[in-house]
């Protein structure tokens, strides 16, 4: 039997406020799935109802066929990590491991080998009896990871468990994070406002705003087909621009101001529509006129910052950033200067939301 | 703070240093000395500590050994014997004991009086920490505290017609046909008056603790099975000791003391041993004995304190968090 996660037309309300709105998704087991949105978009709400700790105002949640949408926190077979770790600071190391098994009435000796496989599982061993307010922020992380896995979860609930580690550490974090979850081959189910830190760990990723899904996919197909304007904006660096939508025998174009960019046309899109475009800046090319679609304008600005560099061209009013890799700086173009920029039109994607 | 480099590195002005042993240099350097600053900061509370606490417990020590008046009478120790009669103590004859008798007694409803008022603390104190919105705590809070603004005095009279045997209670339980319950004029009036008078003192520090009290860790405990009784135990219990403690003894010590609840609602079953240190110093005008019985009250509450603080710490050394007392 599969233990699928199944989170299906969940609401939830406080009082007036409606924080999470008909969300619906399916993490298939063993998979990476991020809830991905700026804070107050629901998905913390989201992952607490799946813990157990709020309770959906409709809708349900179901492990594989099992409905556990009124379950207490502790009878569902899922364990959360939290933001803030949630660490008992009274109890050591490894009173904190092996808190899950002394309510589950482990005889002590089973215990202690068990939290021993746990610390070694987060390369922390042997620190049973070192005070929680001994470790690092870091440690910290760990300890909280190895307490949550230590009941042997079907599905783990991470709430922006890196949130407050630093930025080295938390890279590191992430690549440790997803090789433990591939190691252990269980759900996890992480909610982070890190668009970097989704890309880089998911499998899946829901991308939530007010309350609502705005796109749910795989890392690739969020960044490189965003679906509306949000997650086009909020998922990386890109060029918005607003337009109208016209049709032209064959092809499309979306008219921004005194350009128009040509497009793939799209039935579903009526012509004279308001839309959105949206560019990738590593997408556009700057002195090419080879194939796709090409603009001339003026540099506006040229940014260096190291080994890439953003280059601002005003393209008749709109203003469109081409970020390029730099092999070598005297390669740049100059503010002020003329210059062709390109793309493929497959790269231009047209949001109607 | 500066630190004393600020000074041995020379005159503020800049100057080179001349005159080390100038008085101006010397009373700079003293008036940033440690003890300057501490003696300065302290000075007043520490001569008012004299005035008002220090110079009345050591005259009750000097009367407590005194036959007579103080300086002018023998030095005696009967008044301390008097309240422990060594051969009645090694007989165990209790029935010759009538001050331990009624100091174990004070102290006795002293601990009941503190297990009930924490009892009664821990749940309101735990909805007001974790529960209760935030835009209600303030005045939840102001609840509790605003009793204050009436009388003691008046509080506790309002309780004989609540308790007394044609009273509230008794007639409600007359209307509903059960036998009248004797609650005035004895241990269970003092007991119920100080419960009342106390419980603030209990809830105030406790409510600091519960809501200094990390929710998540209360959420992390139930995530991992604990059934909501372990969860006191595991997590909320240790995490709010400190309040506990420091209100639990502020109570303990109160009431080891009280003297207007029991003779208001006490009688003679719920009297208290500082009505009978009021005795000797009102109406016997035995105040050399009043003097010793004083002292003997003052020395085994702050034993009791010291036994419970050691408890205390010892419970939290227990549970891991290495050390440190209140």
């Amino acid at each position: 039997m599969t233990s699928d996660l199944h989170v299906e037309n969940v609401t939830k309300d406080f009082g007036d406020v409606r924080a999470v709105d008909d969300v619906s998704f399916t993490v298939e087991e063993g998979k990476f799935l991020t809830l991905l949105g700026p804070s107050g978009c629901g998905k913390t709400t989201t992952l607490r109802m799946i813990a157990g700790f709020e309770t959906p105002t409709e809708g349900q949640v179901r492990l594989g066929d099992r409905d556990v949408t009124d379950e207490e926190p502790y009878r569902r077979p899922t364990s959360m990590v939290f933001q803030s770790y949630a660490l008992f600071p009274h109890k050591t190391v490894g009173e904190n491991v092996g808190f899950g098994l002394k309510m589950r009435e482990v005889p002590a000796e089973e215990r202690a080998e068990r939290v021993g496989e746990m610390l070694e599982l987060v390369e922390l061993p042997g620190t049973e009896d070192r005070a929680i307010d001994e470790l690092s922020g870091g440690q910290q992380q760990r300890i909280a990871l190895a307490r949550a896995l230590i009941t042997e979860p079907e599905v783990l609930l991470l709430d922006e468990p890196l949130g407050a580690l630093d930025l080295k550490l938390r890279k590191n974090m992430q690549v440790e994070l997803k090789n433990l979850q591939e190691e252990l081959g269980i759900t996890f189910v992480y909610v982070t406002h890190d668009q970097e830190e989704a890309l880089t760990m998911s499998d899946e990723i829901v991308v939530l705003n007010d309350g609502e899904i705005e796109q749910r996919g795989t890392p690739t197909e969020i960044y490189e087909n965003p679906r509306t304007r949000f997650v086009a904006d909020f998922i990386g660096d890109t060029n918005l621009l607003d337009g109208t939508y016209v049709r032209n025998g064959d092809g499309a174009a979306v008219r921004c101001g005194a350009v128009e960019l040509p497009v793939s046309p799209i039935d579903s899109i009526a012509d004279g529509t308001d839309v959105s475009v949206s560019i990738r800046p590593e997408k556009i090319r700057i002195g090419e006129t080879a194939g796709g679609v090409s603009v001339d304008g003026e540099v506006v600005d040229v940014i260096y910052q190291g080994n890439i560099a953003k280059v601002h061209v005003d393209v008749g009013g709109a203003r469109l950033v081409s970020e390029r890799q730099v092999v070598d700086s005297i390669d740049l173009p100059a503010a002020g200067s003329a210059c062709t920029i390109n793309w493929d039109r497959e790269h231009t994607d047209v949001l109607t939301g | 703070m500066s630190s004393p480099d600020d000074v041995s590195t020379g005159p503020l002005s800049g100057e080179p240093s001349h005159g080390r042993g100038g008085v101006r240099d010397r009373l700079l350097e003293w008036s940033d000395s440690e003890v300057f600053k501490g003696s300065v900061s302290l000075g007043p509370v520490l001569a008012l500590l004299t005035v008002f606490y220090a110079i009345p417990v050591a005259l009750l020590l000097v009367y407590s050994v005194f036959a007579g008046d103080a300086f002018e009478s023998p030095l005696t120790l009967e008044h301390f014997a008097r309240f422990a009669d060594l051969s009645a103590v090694l007989s165990l004859s209790w029935g010759d004991l009538p001050y331990i008798r009624l100091l174990a007694r004070s102290l006795g409803i002293a601990v009941v009086v503190t297990v009930i008022s924490l009892a009664i603390s821990y749940p309101i104190t735990y909805y007001l920490g974790q529960h209760a919105p935030d835009r209600w705590k303030v005045l939840l809070v102001m609840l509790v505290i605003i009793p204050f603004w009436t009388s003691y005095l008046i509080r506790t009279y309002a309780w004989i017609p609540i308790l007394s045997s044609n009273g509230f209670i008794n007639s409600a339980l007359g209307f509903l046909g059960l036998p009248a319950l004797p609650l005035l004029n004895n241990y269970v009036g003092t007991i119920v008056g100080l419960v009342y008078v106390f419980v603030p003192f209990t809830i105030l520090p406790m409510y600091a603790s519960m809501d200094g009290l990390d929710s998540h860790l209360i959420e992390a405990a139930r995530d991992l099975g604990a059934s909501r009784w372990r969860v006191f135990r595991e997590v909320i219990f240790p995490l709010t000791l400190p309040g506990a403690l420091a209100g639990g003894l502020f109570v303990f010590i109160k009431c080891a003391a009280a003297y207007v609840t029991p003779a208001l609602l006490g009688g003679t079953s719920g009297r208290m041993f500082a009505q009978v240190i009021e005795t000797q110093f009102g109406s016997a005008f035995n105040w050399n004995f009043g003097a010793a019985l004083s002292v003997i009250l003052v020395v085994v509450v702050l034993g009791s304190l010291y036994v419970a603080v050691r408890l205390g710490v010892d419970v939290k050394r227990g549970r891991g968090l290495g050390g440190g007392g209140l």
